[in-house]
């Protein structure tokens, strides 16, 4: 296969994929909403180009999948069935297969999945739903119950008109439609009417168990729209170009911190020189230049958190029939932009703590109506950036988590003593439901589906070098906040120096810095350790751990204590020198086995020199060997 | 990383000293030649790796050929050069004595590796070149590498 086929190739997938996250949500909000022209009709059209395409390639599978399904919404669309819970369920599973069919053709493996019973469920639903909708009296009932008519409010008053008509009179859909067809040309318009009615009828659809709200900002019903005009303006670009003049933009403002030295060298030495002033001049208007320039690199990677976000309503409606619980996710600030990495590692993390959310954190309805609480829970995704970071907030109107209980069942699994657990403040315990080992759903359900537990969001958060903080409270809920930092580029760090050689810490983990003398380390059993509040922490030479060859015993008296806090464990690093913050732009190291390094990266300070950045959290893990052994 | 293609046997190398051998790269593979500038040390690594270098913002390893050859170090002076040399899609520096010209070596010239009993660096050799009464060593540079990017 030739290149240009596989570029050819690699954009269908590209492409594929990119709608295939845009109707997923879509689906969701048209079972909400009921039968919604715009909706089935953008659904209906990135079906038919995926169809298109792929058969332009070949991929037959893909075809025959897309087919089907592009059948049922043609139906659905000219109004010849109604939409239905098993319609639904069978076209969000063909999703799902074409989603698989993707990765195949993306890895080349050359698998070739059974697709012909996902077909003929999807015929045989569509059939039935066919056969439904001809008898008609019979079926209007049936249809009553899985299309809830009213909230078709959410389109033009007139058609509100036809639809309150008809309502009482179901099988007489063609009216409906045929009035939607004639307003459809103003469908952004209509759209302004959407947040209102909405809310109204709020209480109307749970009888499909799961009711997903988008934020009242976003009007949801012109995405199609909406993306139809801003796919003109936008341009794709590989990753790796960006990537490349990221790496040049860094360069730039190196040479610029350089220049501005030299500069002011000659500025001190030619001071009676015309030419001099105009030299600053110059010089000073490249920093700004060149200032705004990085500036405007780093937004090409950011992108607005909402495309990790697409995947979560139908999350939470499978989540919510599985459990049987009744539960409304409401995503606000979606718009809110990130960095492209943090885009990457953000959605399994907020994947585990919803499940988290629904499955612990909210209570049976039976024990919500007890409590005198609306039957529905809530589960709120809220986005907002603040300073510089942008914070995810994920919160419950649960049962609140119960301190006591984390206690016991941490003791019980002996991750910590009696001792600990009677010390523990209530941060430090709901901390506790990070820990490895920690999470009891061990049974890889249907929903979790790769079997990890809470750990590995503290750990993607903390590779992102941002943190997670859990407010809860009995019977209203808990929040789980999670801080991360704008761009992963850029980091704030410690700079420090050992043995004569300068390495950045990432800020974020460290709890303080201290100056102690030689005679407050103590030694526990090899370990050095020092005694800080009461609380007794495991101390490390910087110099011990990087083999750097100095000698961590016979130096000056007083020592600099880094104290580094990552989620239960604490720990101290002592180092020669703290040199001071500074914003460092990571760099990638390729071609070195960082694995026992101790090192995340490197950086390339203002005068040109590698400095390395330390993997705090990789420390912590083999202190935790080196503690135990 | 052959050069050479069919019906054409010059092939293309770039020469270097080394504890006063001749040696030889692929031209192909090389992509710039370098003076020595500041190398950062990188902590617990291989003892042939010399470090890391800032080469236009791109942070790349550099490994001291003399040590991963085990022959004696030997003080850096003005004619050390580090040959940069893109392998396997990584970009990685060589530390070297110095660096002499680029060869136009017939294929034909180019003997298979002698048989070196005992000894481990035969392995990265790629061929003996006999040119004009020179022996030239040209190393197989995927195998250098590529054993690091392993380890």
């Amino acid at each position: 296969m030739n290149d240009e086929m596989e570029e050819i190739i690699a954009e269908f997938i590209t492409e594929a994929e990119e709608s295939l996250d845009r109707i997923e949500p879509l689906f969701v909000e048209l079972e909400q909403k009921g039968e919604d022209k715009d909706l089935i009709n953008d659904i209906f059209r990135s079906m038919h180009t995926i169809k298109g395409a792929a058969g332009f390639l070949g991929y037959q599978l893909v075809v025959d999948v897309a087919h089907s399904s592009e059948n049922i919404m043609k139906k659905l669309r000219e109004g010849e069935i109604a939409l239905s819970k098993e319609l639904m369920d069978v076209i969000l599973k063909s999703i799902d297969m074409l989603r698989v069919l993707l990765e195949h053709i993306r890895e080349k493996d050359g698998i070739e999945e059974d697709v012909s019973p996902l077909v003929s469920e999807l015929e045989s639903v569509l059939s039935d739903a066919v056969n439904g909708q001809g008898a008609a009296a019979d079926g209007a009932e049936a249809d009553n119950q899985t299309e809830p008519g009213p909230q078709e409010k959410t389109v033009s008053a007139e058609s509100i008109q036809v639809q309150n008509v008809t309502e009482d009179a179901c099988p007489a859909p063609e009216a409906v439609i045929s009035s939607e067809q004639e307003s459809h040309p103003e469908a952004s318009e209509r759209s302004k009417v959407v947040p209102e009615p909405e809310t109204a009828t709020a209480e109307e659809p749970q009888q499909n168990g799961t009711a997903v709200k988008n934020a009242p900002a976003v009007p949801p019903k012109d995405h199609g729209q909406k993306l139809k005009e801003k796919s003109a303006q936008n341009l794709r670009v590989d990753v790796e170009r960006i990537d490349k003049v990221m790496d040049l933009a860094g360069e730039v403002v190196l040479v610029r911190n350089r220049l501005l030295n030299l500069c002011n060298y000659f500025d001190q030495k030619y001071n009676d020189d015309p030419q001099s002033e105009s030299l600053t001049e110059t010089v000073s208007f490249l920093d700004r230049v060149t200032s705004d320039m990085q500036l405007a690199v780093m937004r090409i990677r950011m992108q607005p958190i909402k495309k990790v976000l697409g995947k979560f309503p139908r999350f939470v409606r499978d989540m919510s029939a599985t459990l049987n619980k009744d539960v409304e996710l409401v995503i606000t600030g979606e718009g809110t932009e990130v960095d492209k990495t943090v885009i990457e590692h953000i959605g399994d993390p907020l994947t585990h703590i919803l499940r988290n959310s629904i499955d612990h954190g909210l209570e049976p309805t039976e024990d919500r109506i007890a409590k005198g609480k609306p039957s529905k829970g809530t589960v709120k995704v809220d986005i907002y950036q603040k300073g510089n970071q942008v914070v995810i907030e994920v919160s419950d109107d649960g049962k609140g988590m119960d301190i006591n209980k984390l206690k016991k069942k941490a003791i019980d699994k002996g991750l910590i003593t009696r001792d600990e657990a009677a010390k523990m403040t209530d941060e430090a315990a709901t901390d506790l439901i990070f820990m490895a080992g920690f999470s009891t759903k061990e049974e890889a359900t249907e929903l979790s589906g790769r079997g990890v537990g809470m750990d590995v969001v503290k750990n993607n958060i903390s590779m992102l070098n941002g943190y997670v903080e859990i407010s809860t409270e009995k019977d209203a809920g808990s929040t789980f906040r999670i801080c991360i930092p704008l761009t992963l580029a850029i980091i704030q760090a410690l700079m420090v120096e050992v043995s004569g050689e300068k390495y950045a810490i990432p800020l974020s983990p460290i709890e303080e810095t201290l100056q102690v003398s030689r005679d407050e380390i103590d030694n526990v059993s090899g370990q050095n350790v020092i005694v800080i509040r009461d609380r007794v922490c495991p101390l490390f030479e910087l110099n011990d751990l990087l083999h750097t060859g100095g000698n961590g015993s016979d130096r000056a008296d007083n020592k600099y204590i880094i104290v580094i806090s990552m989620g239960d464990k604490k720990y101290c690093i002592a180092v020669d020198k703290l040199l001071g913050q500074e914003e460092v732009v990571i760099k990638t190291l390729d071609g070195i086995d960082t694995s026992t390094s101790f090192v995340l990266g490197a950086t390339i300070t203002g005068d040109g020199k590698v400095v390395f950045i330390l993997d705090v959290t990789g420390i912590s893990r083999n202190l935790v060997e080196i503690t135990k052994s | 990383m052959e050069s050479a293609t069919v019906g054409e046997d010059i092939l293309q190398f770039v020469t270097f000293n080394l504890n006063n051998e001749e040696y030889a790269v692929d031209i192909l593979s090389v992509q710039e030649i370098n003076r020595i500038t500041e190398i950062t040390k990188v902590p617990n690594s291989e003892h042939y790796v010399e470090g890391v270098v800032n080469l236009r913002g791109k942070v790349i390893p550099i490994i001291n050929l003399r040590k991963k050859f085990g022959f004696e170090e030997k003080d850096r002076d003005d004619s050390s050069r580090i040959i940069i040399m893109e392998i396997q899609n990584i970009t990685n520096g060589l530390v070297v004595d110095s660096v002499s010209e680029v060869l136009r070596i017939p294929a034909s010239i180019i003997e298979p590796t002698p048989p070196m009993s005992a000894d481990q660096n035969s392995q990265f050799i790629r061929g003996i070149a006999k040119l004009d009464g020179r022996l030239i060593i040209l190393l197989d540079i995927d195998k250098l590498i590529g054993k690091e990017v392993e380890a």
